[in-house]
């Protein structure tokens, strides 16, 4: 994935350590689903000006989510589910970081791993991350909201279609279920994504849809 | 109800101050900061509990924790209750959202500082919504309510902006309820010099904004200002009354 190379530490560099976080994730009636472990940057060690400079990184506005939401009652719009796995990894490190070898890869050579994708627990990692999905969404043709900057707009053929996003979560609206499969279909061309369908819960909101006929 | 309307709520006393150190403070702030999370995403019905609840954070007394708790049993016997977004006309391709504002005049009995409350709708439901203490001290309820429907079209403004971008144009002001006369007056042609003529010059941004078209701001008896729920602790019939005005129902 080339998410870091090992490399003789230059002089004077100093490493971030890393660790494993573990996690047990359970499904909506509370069953063990998944058993996950996400190696993580101890970022705290960063030096602010050197190993990172931007931080900052939008997320929808709760205002913005419930007008799509009510606006897809309205027009009775189609919604789609799309989550990035591992998200954050996708993002591109500009800066030269270098990080320990992680517990249990450690290949004992002295070596360090030189940073080239945004890991959990880097700074600037967050902010990469969505500036990578910015660049896609646009190369899809979206343009950001200017008052919302992770509400993405495209007017194609006089259909519109809306993507909100939430860090790693997006929710996508369609006139066609068409136009929603092309767009999960694009986005799964470049990132690994969890295509979860119709929405049942985004930022701990539960979404129930009676759609009628 | 979340709050009961017969308690006013304000700092504790000094002797009271000392036992709340041994009430675990801390505990405070996580059952405020669950409050404020619920009242944030669906739940504008405690956004008014969460504003007031949430001044004490650093020194809850007694009644402050009994308010918290009574919040999380309001909640917990209506946690079936959820925004209903609805299609009222299909073919209606408009997509325009309509204001509630109001103010407590001096709601906040520590500092005789006023509440704005404000909240809009779409598709029959609530997107957005806030209750805010003023940062100036309002003289009169005018003042009070001219400065809600100031902080108010900020949010018309921005909810305008996100739906033109959205590409649904926005030909028409937004309209924005207010139920206060004088105040809607003062926001059409500078009246009442002698008793307006001390409010902060930033509100009258509303003037420009109600001449260009952007906001009408029309008079609602206060029996059917939803925002009322914004601004103070309501008996039961009226919070449940602008409860279901803000479209949550039984999901």
């Amino acid at each position: 994935m080339g998410t870091w190379k090992l490399e003789d530490l230059p002089q004077g560099r100093e490493t971030v350590g890393c660790k494993w976080v573990f996690d047990i994730k359970h499904d909506h009636e509370g069953k063990i689903s998944r058993y996950k472990a996400r190696l993580v940057a101890q970022g705290y060690s960063q030096i602010p000006g050197m190993d990172y400079f931007e931080t900052f990184a939008p997320v929808v506005r709760h205002d913005s989510l419930r007008a799509m939401l009510a606006i897809a009652a309205i027009q009775d719009l189609e919604i789609r589910q799309l989550d990035i796995k591992g998200a954050y990894l996708n993002g591109d490190l500009q800066e030269e970081i270098y990080m320990q070898q992680p517990e249990g890869f450690n290949d004992r050579s002295g070596r360090v791993c030189r940073l080239y994708k945004t890991l959990y627990g880097l700074k600037q990692s967050g902010r990469e991350w969505n500036r990578k999905l910015n660049k896609r969404l646009t190369e899809l043709g979206f343009s950001r909201n200017k008052v919302d900057h992770c509400v993405y707009v495209r007017e194609r053929n006089g259909e519109t279609a809306v993507i909100t996003v939430w860090v790693d979560n997006l929710l996508v609206f369609t006139k066609t279920v068409e136009e929603g499969d092309e767009l999960a279909r694009n986005l799964k061309d470049e990132f690994e994504v969890n295509d979860i369908g119709e929405p049942k819960m985004i930022i701990r909101i539960e979404i129930n849809r009676d759609r009628g006929s | 109800m979340p709050l009961d309307p017969n308690i006013i709520l304000q700092k504790p006393q000094e002797d009271e101050t000392l036992k709340t150190e041994d009430r675990l403070a801390e505990g405070y702030a996580t059952i405020i900061g669950a409050i404020g999370y619920a009242a944030m995403l669906t739940r504008p019905d405690i956004q008014e509990a969460y504003q007031i609840l949430s001044k004490f954070t650093a020194n809850p007394g007694a009644v402050h924790w009994a308010s918290a708790k009574r919040v999380l049993r309001y909640l917990n016997g209506t946690r079936d209750l959820g925004i209903t977004y609805t299609a009222t006309d299909r073919n209606g391709i408009l997509i325009t959202s309509v204001g509630y504002c109001d103010a407590d005049f001096a709601g906040d009995v520590d500092n005789r500082k006023s509440v704005s409350g404000h909240t809009y709708l779409l598709g029959g439901g609530a997107v957005s919504w806030n209750s805010k203490k003023q940062t100036t001290t309002a003289l009169s309820s005018t003042e009070a309510e001219y400065t809600a429907i100031s902080h108010a079209t900020h949010q018309a403004i921005w909810l305008r902006n996100l739906l033109e971008g959205l590409g649904y144009t926005q030909e028409e002001p937004t309209v924005l309820y207010s139920d206060n006369q004088s105040a809607i007056i003062l926001t059409r042609d500078a009246q009442f010099h002698a008793r307006s003529k001390h409010f902060d010059v930033q509100n009258h941004f509303v003037r420009e904004k109600v001449e260009s078209g952007v906001v009408d701001i029309i008079y609602v008896p206060t029996d059917n200002n939803i925002a009322d729920v914004f601004t103070k602790a309501l008996p039961k019939p009226k919070h449940q009354k602008f409860r279901e005005n803000l479209g949550m129902l039984a999901a």
